[in-house]
């Protein structure tokens, strides 16, 4: 098949599936679009760390690593694995936890936006050309900056008390 | 905003574990609250002026600064 025309289907399947995927999460009436996010249940953090705890200590175990940098497939693991870890809910669930999730979310979009362009810049000084940054790096970057706010912004809260 | 919330808990002899229960939130949001840290939303408010049997201005109060 001609790759030109493989490159639209995919691109056609991928808008069909941000279709599909917004139907999953369309809310009933107005409402409850402010109510609550819908997250995974607690117990899927515990999955997500044994995924990446795998990704991680399994290919070291045979002498492969994988998460160098340069092999995508085991940086895709380490992602998945944070991403369900991101979108597991917590023991208590409740307004604030909800806006501090929101925040770090934010912080993490912005830190991945900013360290894009400027790692793109850097790269651009140093070698007088562009390579593109991983997708994968970038991910995992969002999300562990993520993780890393939302629990440290949770446990000031706890010490403060 | 400011909030009379640690002393109607005394007058109830509640903890803020008790609290944070019986409205369904975690005890660190009922500590933020009662340290001015966080601000409930409306619906918190009515349910925590629920539990003390007072209306939410008697409970929570504007600052100068808000």
């Amino acid at each position: 098949m001609d790759t030109k025309l493989l490159q639209t289907l995919l691109f056609v399947v991928f808008i069909l599936s941000l279709g599909l995927f917004s139907l999953l999460f369309k809310e009933k009436n107005e409402e409850a679009v402010f109510k609550k996010l819908k997250l995974l249940p607690r117990w899927f953090k515990f999955i997500g760390l044994v995924i990446i705890l795998c990704s991680v200590s399994l290919p070291w175990i045979f002498q492969r690593l994988l998460v160098d940098g340069t092999n995508h497939l085991g940086m895709i693991y380490v992602n998945f694995g944070l991403s369900v870890i991101c979108f597991s809910r917590d023991k208590v669930e409740d307004e604030m936890s909800n806006l501090i999730r929101l925040k770090s979310f934010y912080r993490s979009f912005v830190a991945g936006i900013v360290g894009f362009f400027f790692l793109t810049w850097m790269e651009n000084r140093v070698s007088d050309g562009f390579s593109q940054l991983s997708a994968d790096t970038l991910l995992g970057t969002i999300l562990g900056i993520y993780l890393v706010s939302y629990y440290v912004t949770k446990s000031k809260i706890r010490s403060a008390e | 905003m400011q909030n009379r919330l640690k002393i109607e808990r005394a007058i109830k002899n509640l903890t803020q574990d008790d609290l944070a229960k019986l409205i369904g939130v975690s005890r660190q949001t009922i500590n933020s609250i009662e340290k001015g840290r966080y601000v409930p939303s409306t619906v918190l408010a009515l349910k925590i002026s629920k539990i003390f049997e007072k209306p939410v201005n008697e409970i929570f109060e504007l600052d100068n600064s808000d």
